[in-house]
This record gives structure tokens, sequence and C-alpha cells, in this order.
């Protein structure tokens, strides 16, 4: 019998619940009847344990990530704010900088404490070096080395002179010369002297050449201890300098012991580095453009602290969302500078990633772009186990690069990971990566559809109402709500259900607001939600409209009235960009003398899907089961879905196709007035199938084309009653009386339907009663296994070999 | 230029000293007074008799002891240095627009084998080239500096004179407006204040001013005058005055003996001008 109209759609009734729109309904603090993931996900951000990380799975467009961000951030809020985590040179090691935590807001403190110290070092340093206590001892110091010099030089000058040698600088060094009166004498005058005379200076030019020589090799001594002298002074100078503005940062961070260590490195080091400060500040050197980005110059650079993360204004534990998680934006990246050609780093261009970011708290990531995007899976795998982020380039992780680069003392990490995505993506992943267990152990499921019950219902308005406020739209008035929620049960093709698919409900209510607004509404009333749901389909429908034409025309043959043996119509669901619609095909059957095969032509052609190929098959084992337990089924019968040019898949037609098969084979005609859908089992009980809706829609379409005569209907199974939520066009002409729907539980009750001639139970005999539908495949049978009895095994051969196969 | 003229500057160099700052300085002078240079490049006798002496021997930082030079290679050093000092005098010549001659001698030191005249500004090093940094042996032009009736400018190796002093300790006289002059001119081309260090008998501030003020070489940043502790002589002029200047004296008055002024350039590290 025709289902009634009420059995067609079910009405969305929000009962006692009192609200004119939806605005006026509290906020949704929960999700609909996502009670298991919800549990899940307090679960896993509960527990503190190695590896209990979360895998949020659900359909895109559930608002899952939203949801499981909102709950994140709410237990967030109760944590503590983790630490603040910085890098420093090494002073000992530059390529391995040290890392720094400290509690949080405390980094950026000392990082403006050492900008403050390098800002007053280049002022103090300068300063305590012209200071007069340091210019008097430094002229002490060169005048030591000068009087050292003088008091050599001076005395051999004077003991020469007094012997008449003259000490002379010359273009090689000095020299000591016989003279007289301060003028040399060359080689012919010193001839002329008395011999006596000629040795005494030689012996006196040979004694004083050895105290020159003694002078000479001492110099090097003077100044190696001038140097030493100079150097002592210096340090103690700038000790009291750097002595003095360490002090106050010293005592700030005296509860931090790594700290105070790194401080006394600093102090240390400045011993060393206060002549490269000075010569800077002498030479009044400005910050180049890379020092620009460096901030202070070159010497400046060592002593500034990087912070990596800064917590002091974050309430409670971070919660970072990372959309682009490659390997660089999650454990950080060490950036180099150009210079002078070649390309320099150091601590201070050590950037952080999300891992750093959301140390000690969560980390939000989907999983696709993480698996797909740069080795962004494997850096987070590798953190994970290792407990720490070891910040690297890709090409050192994966030892591509030989280069002098950083290697910046590993992080330790402490936070819990979110991972929201598909859920194909989780089965995937947990049956191809043996680590992801280990790592992710709890698993929040988000359900794309929820039971409608009159509870839910009032907490989708709720949702509605939530929605309008946070989107501002206009709100929904009561009739909208409704034609919201029934509109929800149609996606999830399922009277009893609710979509929870949000990001759908969210764009209906954006276009209705929009259709609203142009038609001058304050509220969107449930014509503006039909209205938005008509214009979707219309965006898309291009396609269905040229199929429905086609058939219009005859291009595409589909009967809709008058009878055929062996053809009936099939539907079938046609997805194309999101938009799905039902396509009404004739199936036919043909059958000949055979050895109980059932040839499916879309098989054999490699259009048909291997679900399609089970459900002829399955059909098959039927006809063997109720007709061929005494004797084989000598027939080869032949299926096809006529004009379809493109791939069938799904069982969805199989118990068409048998109905077209035993049309055939009891050679009865079937009504062309009505279309099939339904799969079979192998006892001929009609089993549910998918897309219910489109298949009865776009039936409607093409009679209502052709013109309805209220002979026309659906056979559908009558376990897809519950699914059905058709268009209102569709309900109204059966309303009318101008078209039915018919459900059917077993094939016998469907032949009946479609032939109008009783299918005929068997009796205690085994027969079938005369006339029937099954008596007449019966004899169908049995005739063919008479003439094939009566053919020679020669014959069967050759018909096997004509067997048309590829 | 009301109370000297400056026709000619002649530097003269020598392979004992450094030949740089004294062409520099030269040079620089030479363009301020839009006059000649002419640089002499002295072959010193001295050394070439020290050359292949049998009894001389070389001691220097370089090498691992006392070496002998023999004449030609002295020969091959006087001819290096002079060409030296040749290229760098094109070259500043050039630099400075200037007018130029070269001229290489090897006779005793005098004005004249200079070729000097009227109107001629000699400039020379004030010491050898140091040795070991520290050790500066009085350069061969000093005894000729104080010799000659010419101005002479003497200048310490590294030559970069901060202020411009001048220290005058007689009355006044003609010899001593032309050092004023010649101190506020040096000022002026400093484009910095004059220091004016003053004895007992030496003019009164406001004279001195008056008089620079007549030669047209008051210097626009400024005039100071100050007197001179005890009495007038150089040891009495104090360090802090000289570092780094460049010290005018009136070479035509008494002003010390050739080991005062010596001493003072040394201790000081100053450069000095002895106008005349």
């Amino acid at each position: 019998m025709a289902l009634p109209p009420e059995l067609l759609y079910c009405p969305c009734d929000f009962g006692d619940l009192a609200f004119e729109t939806v605005d006026q309904l509290p906020d949704l603090l929960a999700p609909v009847g996502q009670e298991r993931a919800l549990g899940a996900v307090q679960f896993a951000i509960g527990i503190r344990r190695d590896g209990f990380n979360l895998f949020v799975l659900g359909p895109a467009g559930s608002g899952r990530r939203t949801l499981v961000k909102d709950l994140i951030e709410r237990q967030a809020a109760k944590e503590s704010t983790p630490q603040d985590w910085c890098y420093v040179n090494n002073f000992g090691d530059p390529r391995h900088p040290r890392c720094l935590g400290l509690p949080a807001g405390r980094a950026m403190a000392l990082r403006d404490s050492m900008r403050r110290l390098v800002d007053e070092l280049r002022v103090a340093l300068p300063a305590g070096f012209e200071r007069d206590e340091y210019r008097a001892r430094h002229d002490i110091l060169d005048q030591q080395l000068k009087q050292r010099h003088e008091t050599a030089f001076g005395d051999l000058q004077h003991r020469a002179q007094e012997k008449g040698i003259a000490l002379i600088r010359t273009p090689v060094g000095l020299a000591l010369a016989p003279a007289v009166k301060g003028e040399v004498i060359g080689p012919e005058a010193f001839d002329q002297l008395p011999e006596a005379e000629q040795e005494r200076i030689k012996t006196d030019i040979q004694a004083l050449q050895g105290d020159l020589e003694g002078i000479v090799r001492r110099i090097p001594d003077w100044e190696r201890e001038h140097r030493q002298a100079l150097r002592e002074l210096n340090r103690a100078t700038t000790a009291a300098v750097v002595g003095h503005l360490l002090q106050d940062i010293r005592a700030k961070y005296q509860d931090l012991p790594e700290v105070v260590d790194y401080l006394q490195a600093v102090e240390r080091d400045l011993m060393e580095t206060a002549e490269e400060v000075l010569k800077s500040a002498r030479e009044g050197q400005e910050a180049g453009p890379v020092d620009a980005i460096a901030d202070g110059p070159p010497w400046a650079r060592k002593y500034q602290v990087n912070v990596m993360v800064d917590n002091g204004a974050v309430q409670g534990a971070p919660v970072v969302y990372e959309d682009h998680p490659t390997h660089l934006n999650m454990v950080g990246r060490i950036e180099q500078m150009a210079r002078f050609g070649a390309l320099l780093t150091d601590f201070n261009l050590i950037l952080p990633g999300a891992l750093h970011r959301a140390n000690g708290g969560y980390l939000v990531l989907d999983v696709e772009p993480l698996l797909t995007s740069g080795f962004g899976w494997e850096s987070l795998k590798r953190a994970l186990r290792a407990g720490e982020i070891r910040t690297a380039s890709l090409e050192q992780m994966l030892s591509l690069a030989s280069t002098v680069s950083l290697e910046p003392q590993p992080i330790p990490l402490n936070l819990k990971v979110v991972l929201v995505g598909a859920p194909r993506i989780y089965y995937l992943l947990a049956s191809l990566d043996p680590d992801f267990h280990e790592l992710f152990k709890v698993a929040a499921d988000f359900d794309d559809r929820v039971p409608r019950s009159p509870e839910n219902m009032g907490l989708y308005a709720q949702l509605l109402g939530s929605m309008v406020r946070r989107e501002k739209l206009r709100p929904l008035d009561r009739a909208a709500a409704a034609r919201s929620v029934e509109y929800a049960s149609r996606l999830t093709e399922d009277r009893d259900k609710l979509s929870a698919r949000v990001a759908d409900l969210m764009d209906l209510l954006h276009e209705a607001d929009h259709i609203a607004r142009r038609a001058g509404h304050e509220r969107i009333g449930a014509a503006d939600i039909q209205a938005a749901i008509d214009a979707q389909i219309y965006r898309a429908d291009r396609y269905y409209q040229r199929i429905q034409e086609e058939i219009g025309r005859n291009t595409i043959r589909v009967e809709t009235e008058g009878q055929q043996i062996g053809q009936v119509n099939g539907l079938s669901v046609v997805g194309i960009g999101g938009f799905s619609f039902g396509q009404p095909s004739r199936i036919t059957a043909r059958i000949r003398l055979g050895h109980g095969e059932v040839i499916d032509i879309e098989r054999e052609v490699a259009l048909g899907g291997p679900l399609h190929s089970k459900g002829v098959l399955i059909l098959a084992g039927f006809l063997g089961g109720r007709f061929g337990r005494d004797a084989p089924l000598s027939l080869t019968a032949s299926l096809v879905f006529e004009q379809s040019y493109g791939g069938v898949d799904g069982d969805s037609a199989s118990s068409a196709e048998l109905y077209a098969l035993m049309s055939a084979l009891a050679d009865v005609p079937i009504r062309q007035s009505f279309a099939v859908t339904g799969s079979v089992d192998q006892l001929g009980r009609v089993q549910a199938i998918g897309g219910v809706n489109e298949k009865i829609e776009g039936f409607f379409d093409v009679c209502r084309t052709k013109g309805l005569s209220g002979e026309q209907g659906v056979l559908i199974p009558a376990s897809n009653v519950r699914h059905l939520m058709l268009r209102h066009d569709v309900v109204d002409a059966a309303q009318a009386g101008r078209f039915r729907i018919i459900p059917v539980e077993s094939i016998d009750q469907g032949i009946e339907l479609l032939t109008g001639i009783p299918a005929g139970a068997v009796d205690i005999s085994g027969q079938y009663p005369a006339g029937t539908i099954n008596q007449r495949i019966a004899a169908r049978f049995a005739a063919l296994s008479r003439k094939a009895r009566q053919q020679g095994p020669q014959d069967r051969q050759r018909q096997r070999k004509e067997k048309p196969r590829g | 230029m009301a109370s000297f003229a400056v026709a000619r500057v002649v530097v003269a160099c020598d392979a004992a000293g450094e030949i740089a700052p004294a062409i520099k300085a030269g040079s620089r002078l030479a363009a301020h007074w839009r006059a000649r240079l002419h640089v002499v490049f002295v072959e010193d006798p001295n050394l070439r008799l020290l050359a292949g002496h049998p009894q001389v021997r070389h001691v220097s930082l370089v090498s691992a002891g006392p070496a002998t030079v023999a004449a030609a290679d002295m020969e091959c050093i006087f001819l290096a240095m002079a060409e030296r000092a040749r290229g760098m005098v094109a070259e500043q010549a050039g630099r400075n627009g200037l007018d130029w001659s070269f001229a290489v001698v090897s006779e005793v030191l005098s004005a004249a084998s200079f070729g000097m005249t009227e109107n001629d500004f000699l400039v020379v090093e004030g010491t050898a080239r140091p040795f070991a940094g520290q050790m500066r042996l009085r350069s061969r032009f000093y005894s000729l500096a104080l010799a000659t009736a010419l101005p002479v400018l003497m200048i310490r190796p590294r030559h970069h004179p901060r202020r411009i002093v001048a220290a005058v300790f007689g009355p006044d006289s003609p010899g001593l407006r032309r050092a004023l002059a010649a101190a506020g001119d040096m000022a002026a081309a400093a484009d910095g204040p004059l220091l004016v260090l003053v004895g007992p008998e030496a003019p009164g501030a406001a004279e001195i001013g008056q008089i620079l003020a007549a030669s047209g070489h008051l210097p626009e940043a400024g005039l100071r005058v100050q007197a001179i502790a005890g009495p007038a002589t150089l040891q009495n002029i104090h360090e802090s005055h000289l570092n780094h200047a460049l010290l005018v004296l009136d070479g035509t008055a008494a002003i010390g003996g050739q080991s005062d002024l010596q001493a003072l350039a040394a201790k000081a590290d100053c450069d000095v001008l002895l106008m005349r």
C-alpha cells in the first residue's frame, strides 16, 4: 500500500519549547548529542601522562575543531601559566646556544636588562677608560716603557758619545759608527787614525754593539710586559664598570641559579670584549643595516637574550593553533643573514615554532596539512618521543648539509597535542604508523549525526540561536528554526536524525540572512530558509536539469506508462560536486538457454563496481535457491542499465534487476509507471539502500515532466521508510493521489505490484499455484532444462565457446 | 697676508725619517698659502759612509743579529726612497692642485744646499723614524732648523695637530707679531681656537688680540691668552698644553737651546713651528 503523506516527511515540532525567535534561547554550551566525543576530550585534557594526546575525528564541517578548541581554552584558563624560554649565547661554545627557562614574564625582563646593560656599557665602559685615574695609570705604564727605552738607549748613546762613537738611525735600524764631532768618519779616514786609536774604537764599538744588541733583544719582553700590564689595567677597569652594572641584574635573578650562572659567564666574557667595545665607541661605529636588524653593534649581539616564548601576557596555559604545520613552523628555524657575501647566523636568529609557543599548554593541528606539509608529522613525533624541542633545519635533520650551523640546546617539551582530522586518516594512521597509538592514545570520535529527539531538537534551536548571535545574523522565527531542523534531517537522509555538520547549517543561515535582508525582513522566516535551500539546489543542479530535459525529450529513454517484459525502471544516485540527485534508468533482462549464468554486462565492460557485481551474484543466488534446488538452471541471463555510459556501483538496483529477470523468465510484463529501488538478499528480502529521497524525487520529476497519471510511484524497501524526508511537491502529489511511494518487504511483494499477478507461494509438494509469477518462472526453468538435456555434450561445448565474454 | 708671505714650501726628507708626514704637511700648507711645493730628498753623506764601513754593524728588530749594509745596498735604498718620495709628492700635488718640483741632493745640510731663499718655508721632521716604537733620535734636520733664518715647521712622525698654541716670551717685536700672525693663520686653517701662552714681559691679552686683528689672523673660533707660571722658558710650559699640538714660537727671540726644544717636543709629542 502507498505510504500516507505523514510518512513521507517528518515536520519539526518544538512542542512546549517557548520561543518566538531563536535569539531568545540561551547559548548552547555543549554540542548536541556528542557525549562520547566530549567525554574523550575531557579525559584527554584532564590526564597529564605521556602519550595521552588527542585525535579528534569526525566529518569536516561538524565544528569539531572550534568545539575542541573552546573546551581546551576553558581548561587551559584554569591551568598554571608555563615558563618563558629564551636562548642565550654559550660563551664557551657559541655553536651550542644555551636555553634558559624563567618564570612567566621574566624572560622579557631579562632581555630588557641585558639590552640596558649593553646600552650602558657603550657609554660607561668608554667613560671608565676616559677617567683620569685610568689615563694616569695608562700614562704611567706608557712612560715606564718609554723610560726603559730612553734609559737603555740614552745610556748607550751617552757612552758612545764619550768614546767618539755615533749612534745613528739608518733605514734598516741603528748603527754605531766612529765619528768626529758628531760626523761619521769613513773607512779611509778611519784608516788614517793611529793604530792604537783604531783598536780602541773597534773594541769600543764591539762592546757597545753587544750592549745595543742586548737592548734590542729585551725590547720584545718590555713590550710584552707593557701589554700585559695594560691588559690587567683594562681588566680591572672593565671589572669595576661591569661588576657595578651587573650587580643590579644579578640581584633580580638570585632565585634562578641558571640565570646567575649565565650572568657570571657574561661578566667573564666582557673582560675579554672590553677592547672591542672601546674600539667601537672610539670609531663611533654606527649600526649598519644588518646590525639594525640584529639590534646593535656586532660585539653586543652575544649579550642579547633571544626570547623564544614570552608567556607574560598569557593567562593560564597557552592554546596554539598552527594551520601550516611544516617542520620549520613546528620546531622553529635558524635564520641566516648575509654579510659581505657570506651567510652568518647566531643564537639571536633562532626563531620559535608552534611547539615552543604551545609548550606547557595545548597545540591544535589539522592532521591533513600536518601529513602533507614538509616533514611536519615526523618532526612532531620526534619531539613528542624525545620530550624536547630540537631546533634544526630540515637539511640538518636529514643530514643533507654539512655546513657549520648552530645546534641549540633542546628545550624540554611538555604539552598536549590535539590532532583534528577525518576518520579515514585516523584509521590509516592507526593501521600504518606504529608510533601512532603510542603517541595518540585518546580518540574523540565526533558523529556526523545525532538522534532527532525532542530534547535534541530544542538544543538545535539553541544552536541556531548561538549561531545567530555569534555571526550577527537576523534571528530565525519558530517556523524558520523548524525548517532548519528539517533541513538537518534531510542532510542525514534520516527523519530520526539530525546532521551534526554545523558548517552546512551555518552556510544555510548566512544565505537565508542574505535573502531576508534583500527582502527587507527583520527576521528569517521559513520562506527565507526554503528560498536558501532552493537557491543552493538551483546553483548546483544544472546537470540534473539537463538529464531531466533529455529524458523528457526521450533522448534518454525512460518509460512512465505502459508495460514491458524484462524491463523495469531502476534508480541510481549521481553525486557531482557535493550535489546528489536521483536518475532513473531502464534495466533490462534477456534470457536464453545456458548453464545457470547471470551475465552482468556492466561488469563485463568494466563499468560495474564490485558492489554491483555482488548484487547480481546475490540475485542469481536467489534464483538458484528458489528454482534450481532439484535441477540446474539451464539458462544464461544478461542484465544491463540501458543508456548508462558511466560506472555503476552499489547494490541498490539488485531488486530491480531481479524484477526484470523474473519478468523475462515469467514472460510477464512490468508496469513502467513504477520505478524500483532496493537491494535484495539471497532469500528474496528487500533491503534498505541510500539516497532514497533523491531517487524518489528523480523519478517524480521525470513523471511530472511526462505527466503525472496517478498510477506512477516508487517501490522502496520498507526499511527505508524512516529515511523519507521528501520535497514538499512530492509530498503534495502523494497527498493528492497523483504519486505513490510503496514500501515492499520482499521480492514477491514487489513483483506482484509491478505485474499485477500474484507471486505465488510454494505448497507442500513444492509446486506454485498455477498462473502465478513463480509458477511461470519454474515452468520456464523446467522447459529450459528439458531443452538442455535434449542437446548433446558437443552442443553444450559449442554454446560455452559462444559465450559472450571478452 | 699682511705680516708674512710664503712663496714656496720646501720639504726636506731623508732615508732615516718617515717621508709621508712631512710631504703631506708641506702639501697642505702650500695649498693653504697657494705657494709652490719643492721637495728635497737628502742622501745623507753619513749614511753613505756607514755603508761598507768595516767597523759598522746595523742592528734591527727584524734581523737575527747585527749585519753590514753594502754600499750598493745603501744606494738602492736611497734610490727606492727617493722614488717613493717623488711619487708621493706627485700624488699630493695633484690632489691639492700644486705647482711642484722635486730634487735629490747629497750634500752637507744647509739652507743653501736646498736652494732656499727669502719667502721660503721649510718643513722637516723633528725626529728620525722611531726605533721599536719608542726610541727617537734627533733628526739630522734639527740643527739646520735652528741654524737657518727661515721659518721652519718641525713635525712629528704622526703629524695630526689637534690644536694651535703660540708661546711668546718677550716684548712686542716684529718677530713676535709674525709668530702670532702665523699661529692665528694656522688656527683659522684648522678652524680651531688659538691658545697664546705669554711670559711676564710679553704683551697682554688685549694687546695680543689687537696684534692678531691687525694682522688679519684673529681666529674666528676664539682666542685664549694664558700666562706661563714662573719664568718664561720652554720648560715651564705645562705638558698638557702641548700634547698633540702645534707650538708656534718666535724663532728670532731667545727660546732656549736645541736640547730644550727637543726635550719639550719629545716629551709633549708636539709639532714646532719656528717663525722667523
